[in-house]
């Protein structure tokens, strides 16, 4: 990650909508300021309605800052201003459920659906949809029926069909959200391979713990703003801050953080089982030799 | 005993060349009170298991009997059998369609034949008991409520019923942790109160070694296991061969037992954390 070249900046974003139930206005985003660096992982994580999807959709121009409600600039563009198709193309979005994304009945054919619509050559396409499938080792699913296959393989597809465009960046909102153990365990093997190898830079929405901790960086959202931000061992030790928030803690870390509190000497926000075991090992030990 | 089941078998496209088999041999008694967690990889039998249950699938060959109704007669008692065993599929939210959410939730009472009278008990302490206020919700449309809301309405419908054994298919997919959280305490509360056996299909290791009396184990058609979570998850070398995982404590557990502490079987962080503070105490 390069501290210095922010490629997504929020500067004091309010994002605000009228309720149809009620007529009242309610801000989505509230004064939300933060960057994104070239080359991270960063995990958003939020409980339901805490802003984090529109935290998303602003990053891609989907969505735009309210009237007066600060700026989001995208690879030193105004996302208000200037043209919302370069940032589209630069920035990619995955959502949650991947039969919304399908659009053809052959895998090779949803993936060239993006290229085509962007009006390359045919030799580009090909060459773009075959790069997309050899990353995400899926070349035995090219001529296959994308609704016959499962949630995590049909993410996959649809994450192949974004990379296609060639984004600098890939946003997932909750992603991973309908998808079994196995089928998120593979998107999020994917995500780290295509941010290493690729240096693709990953925002990845999401309200699984568990997943915040391949992250670089996490941003915690509460309310509309961005509460908490750093590595997750920072941010695992702000438990009481987190449940404040409406989210859960892994439950290593729950164990760590309670067994801290009663005078244990074991490291908090690790979640590392083998390393849990072996602190308390030792303090147990010292405890039975004096 | 809730249900009995003696070598059911069941082959999709039975007798033609795309013949499978989904079920070999299942034999198993689930007694009454048993909160049941059933695990297992995408087709490994589970939902054509579960289907079996309320006749969504009829008999091949084996024996099922449900609370007392014998499925295995010529013509079953359908009707007596969906009264007694209620099911919540996947994404139950998507089988709203009333245009009220007491309309909604009299669906099954209704179809039981019950009178107006009992119809609207039944609605008003189903949508009660699911955590919902009655009186800001009975008129309301289900398509304006949030995720979490519409999926308790859906299973409000289903406990409207009364039945005595509820089985529920991932019941806390796509839910967020507070929400997954709050359907789980939910299901605890319904097996209190109105449904005291409990099948409840789940991925989350995790949440099965909170929740549940006895595991369920599907692989490839058959089931492999059906135990207490405690003896099950002693069995980490086949469970990992078949590709389910632990629960984090079970492993934290076995891991410090190599480091030479042995605190048992741990399921929850609880229990972990009791016998570990109790060790430490022990020779202050």
């Amino acid at each position: 990650m390069d501290k210095d070249k922010p490629i997504i900046s929020f500067d004091n974003v309010f994002f605000g909508y009228s309720s149809a139930e009620d007529e009242q206005f309610y801000y989505a985003v509230h004064d939300a300021t933060f960057d994104i660096y070239e080359g991270e992982f960063v995990a958003v994580v939020g409980k339901n309605g805490s802003g984090k999807s529109t935290i998303a959709k602003l990053m891609n121009a989907i969505l735009e800052p309210s009237d007066e409600g600060g700026s989001v600039t995208v690879f030193g563009i105004d996302t208000k201003k200037g043209n919302k198709y370069e940032v589209r193309k630069r920035v990619g979005m995955v959502f949650q459920n991947p039969d919304n994304s399908m659009v053809a009945s052959i895998v090779e054919d949803d993936i060239a659906f993006g290229p085509e619509n962007l009006g390359l050559e045919r030799e580009e396409i090909v060459s773009r949809v075959d790069n997309a499938i050899s990353l995400l080792g899926i070349e035995n699913l090219r001529t296959r029926t994308p609704h016959k296959l499962s949630g995590g393989q049909k993410q996959k597809i649809a994450i192949a069909g974004i990379l296609a465009l060639k984004p600098d960046v890939l946003v997932l909102d909750e992603s991973t959200a309908m998808l079994d153990p196995q089928g998120r365990k593979e998107v999020i093997q994917t995500l780290i391979k295509l941010n290493k190898q690729e240096k693709i830079t990953i925002v990845l929405i999401t309200h699984f713990m568990e997943e915040v901790l391949f992250a670089d960086r996490v941003l915690v959202v509460n309310q509309g703003s961005v509460k908490l931000v750093g590595t997750p061992k920072d941010i695992f030790l702000n438990c009481d801050k987190l449940i404040e928030y409406g989210l859960t803690i892994p439950r290593l870390i729950e164990l760590e953080s309670k067994l801290r509190q009663s005078g244990l000497d074991v490291t908090q926000g690790e979640n590392n089982v083998e390393l849990l075991a072996k602190e308390v090992a030792a303090v147990l030990s010292d405890r039975f030799e004096t | 005993m809730a249900i009995i089941v003696k070598d059911l078998c069941y082959t999709y496209n039975e007798k033609t060349p795309f013949a499978t088999k989904a079920l070999k041999n299942v034999t198993v008694t689930i007694d009454e009170g048993e909160f049941v967690c059933v695990v297992g990889h995408t087709g490994s039998g589970k939902s054509t298991f579960i289907q079996h249950l309320n006749g969504l699938i009829r008999l091949q060959s084996g024996q099922l009997a449900v609370d007392g109704i014998d499925l295995c007669v010529k013509k079953p008692d359908f009707m007596a059998l969906r009264g007694k065993i209620g099911m919540v599929f996947q994404y139950p939210e998507y089988q709203l369609f009333a245009d009220t959410v007491f309309e909604d939730v009299a669906f099954g009472p209704r179809n039981m034949g019950l009178k107006d009278a009992e119809v609207k008990s039944r609605v008003f302490h189903a949508i009660e008991r699911v955590g919902l206020n009655y009186g800001l919700y009975a008129e309301k449309s289900p398509f304006e409520l949030s995720g979490g809301e519409k999926r308790r309405v859906a299973i409000a419908g289903v406990i409207a019923m009364e039945p005595r054994i509820l089985v529920l298919d991932e019941p806390t997919a796509g839910l967020d942790p507070l929400g997954k959280n709050e359907i789980l305490n939910l299901i605890e509360d319904i097996r209190k109160t109105v449904a005291p056996t409990v099948l409840m299909v789940n991925h989350d290791m995790n949440e099965v070694a909170e929740h549940a009396t006895k595991v369920m184990v599907f692989c490839d058609g058959e089931m492999t296991e059906y135990l207490p979570p405690k003896d099950l998850f002693r069995k980490a070398d086949y469970l990992t061969s078949i590709g389910l995982d632990l629960p984090t404590i079970t492993k934290f557990a076995s891991k410090l037992k190599e480091s030479g502490v042995d605190i048992g079987d741990c399921l929850t962080v609880e229990q972990a954390y009791d016998r570990i503070i109790r060790l430490h105490l022990k020779d202050r």
